[in-house]
């Protein structure tokens, strides 16, 4: 399986994509397949933390995972998201191969031909899949939970403190604790999880 | 003879113009090209033509699946007969501009790698670390797992403990509950792939207080087992101090023992009492018994005296003794931990309801919190 590094990277990845692959992610292709199994993989990865089984997609996409269902899945996806580089698809063993999304945020570029030579110019604002789907631990979650608990109880205890409701000795040991509490969360989140938090918070 | 003279312009035109045509061919014809191929044929071998005066990228994948469990990471190139190393990376592509003035030829090296799968922590590291910064491993190399026994789950309420270990789901390992805060598996030669799978243990903190005394049974518990608490009350000089009860929940005390049942993270504290007699004893009855002998001495020269209540003079022996304090109100610690839970809760309800936080991971997240 996939670590968490691996996951967070294609998080944290913008990717370019030609207008002929972005057409999969706009509101116009909401009713095709190819958007349907975009969507379903990102969800079912998220749920699993690693790369997903066809099956798994073609249940998701069709409601039944039978042979010939399969087969559309897997000739949708290596015809087009493959083709356009938004999935992955790894070989685990001979039986057991399972798609993954190469990343959860995409780009429209038009590319541009000139006499100077090739380059390609953004259309567009970043296209991101629902922030539900992202494949992020519960431990992450849980810390950007805390992280605004201790800061609130934080501002709390000094209220308390100035309205005189505990005594300085208390405290100077409970905020000592809180702080304490808070510093570890903040460094696991800079550390472990850097970048994420203003993506999936502030950027919300 | 005109015959012939017409005949031999006419072949020496045709041989000039041959020859104009192979000249011309000849200039045009000697493009160079480029030899890809793979040691010890671990890819196919290509050709590609290079066309002089314009740019040529070749492209390489870092990494190639070669069967089930195995795949080809690029270590090396050697071009025209030179060798140079390649920054090792798990993914994307090796990129080279090839000169096309001539040919050249390369040849690509790589060498064969093996993923080790960790399961059931998160806090781990492996040693030595990848060559490719993942979980894959050059084939033959032999990796220990160094994982960190104790994840903290909640601050000094609930964290996690590793207990033991297996190698593919096949071995099982116990891990010894020592002082060592970290654990390194045995090394394990990856000459195919690896899963291991370590297995944990929630333990809860008992924390044991008083305002007096020393207490004991204050440390870290699986949850179900019955844990003594104990505190040695002691006294402040002559003021004795003595256990009247204990707070908290699950606990019980039958004026003797007491006992804790562990179900979560758990405070209690210690009521405790303090106890004036032996004050009474050494201070208050000698003055009494000063004051009476002086009294009765001293009965004839001092006119009238009036005589205190025992109790009177004991309250302002106490008093003494006793040092008034502002009074706080008591539980301020599970007051502002309840307050912590509640705001937890809230960033957590308000995740779930802005779309950040999907229902069954919010769930899960509930259930463990």
């Amino acid at each position: 399986m996939l670590s968490e590094e691996d996951l967070i990277a294609r998080i944290l990845k913008i990717k370019p994509l030609k207008e002929n692959c972005f057409k999969y992610l706009e509101e116009s292709s909401n009713q095709l397949l190819t958007q349907k199994i975009l969507f379903a993989i990102s969800e079912l990865t998220a749920e699993a933390m690693g790369p997903v089984k066809l099956s798994q997609i073609a249940q998701k996409t069709t409601g039944e995972n039978d042979k010939l269902k399969q087969d559309l899945v897997r000739l949708t996806i290596e015809k087009s998201l493959l083709k356009c580089g938004m999935v992955e698809k790894l070989k685990y063993a001979s039986n057991d191969v399972r798609y993954i999304l190469t990343a959860y945020r995409f780009q429209k570029i038009k590319e541009i031909d000139s006499f100077r030579g090739e380059s390609s110019q953004h259309i567009g604002d970043i296209f991101e899949m629902p922030k539900n789907t992202w494949p992020l631990s519960n431990e992450f979650y849980l810390l950007l939970a805390k992280k605004y608990g201790y800061e609130e109880s934080l501002k709390k205890l000094h209220s308390d403190y100035d309205a005189d409701v505990i005594p300085r000795g208390k405290y100077e040991t409970l905020n000592s604790d809180y702080k304490k509490s808070l510093d570890q969360i903040n460094e696991k989140l800079d550390s472990k999880y850097s970048g994420l938090e203003t993506l999936v918070v502030s950027e919300s | 003879m005109k015959f012939l003279i017409i005949f031999g312009l006419v072949l020496f035109v045709i041989l000039f113009i041959g020859a104009s045509d192979d000249l011309a061919y000849g200039q045009f014809s000697n493009t160079s090209t480029l030899k890809v191929s793979f040691e010890n044929n671990l890819l196919p071998s290509y050709e590609v033509p290079l066309v002089s005066g314009q740019t040529f990228t070749l492209s390489q994948n870092h990494s190639w699946v070669q069967d089930e469990t195995s795949r080809y990471n690029l270590v090396s190139y050697t071009l025209d007969g030179e060798a140079v190393k390649i920054s090792r990376i798990a993914r994307g592509d090796f990129t080279l501009s090839i000169p096309t003035d001539s040919s050249h030829n390369i040849v690509f090296s790589a060498v064969q790698q093996h993923a080790l799968s960790v399961d059931g922590t998160n806090d781990f590291s492996f040693l030595p670390s990848s060559p490719t910064n993942d979980n894959w491993f050059d084939a033959g190399t032999p990796v220990s797992v160094n994982v960190q026994k104790t994840t903290e789950i909640e601050a000094n309420k609930v964290r996690q403990e590793i207990t033991g270990w297996s190698l593919d789901k096949a071995e099982f390992w116990e891990i010894e509950n020592n002082d060592s805060t970290s654990f390194t598996t045995p090394p394990i030669i990856l000459d195919e792939y690896h899963q291991v799978d370590f297995f944990t243990a929630y333990q809860y903190k008992l924390n044991v207080i008083s305002d007096a005394g020393e207490t004991t049974g204050s440390d870290w518990y699986e949850q179900g087992v019955t844990v003594p608490i104990g505190i040695n009350a002691g006294g402040d000089g002559l003021v004795l101090n003595s256990v009247s009860g204990w707070e908290g929940a699950d606990v019980t005390y039958d004026g003797n023992i007491a006992q804790v049942f562990i179900d979560g993270p758990v405070t209690v504290s210690a009521k405790v009492e303090k106890n004036y007699s032996l004050v009474v004893g050494v201070i208050v009855v000698p003055i009494l018994i000063i004051g009476v002998i002086g009294y009765r001495k001293f009965k004839s020269r001092i006119p009238v005296v009036e005589e205190k209540p025992v109790e009177r003079i004991v309250e302002k022996v106490i008093e003494r003794v006793e040092t008034p304090e502002k009074k706080y109100g008591d539980g301020y610690d599970k007051k502002l931990s309840d307050y912590l839970s509640e705001q937890i809760q809230s960033k957590l309800d308000e995740m779930k309801s802005s779309g950040i936080l999907s229902d069954s991971k919010y769930s899960k997240i509930a259930e463990s919190y």
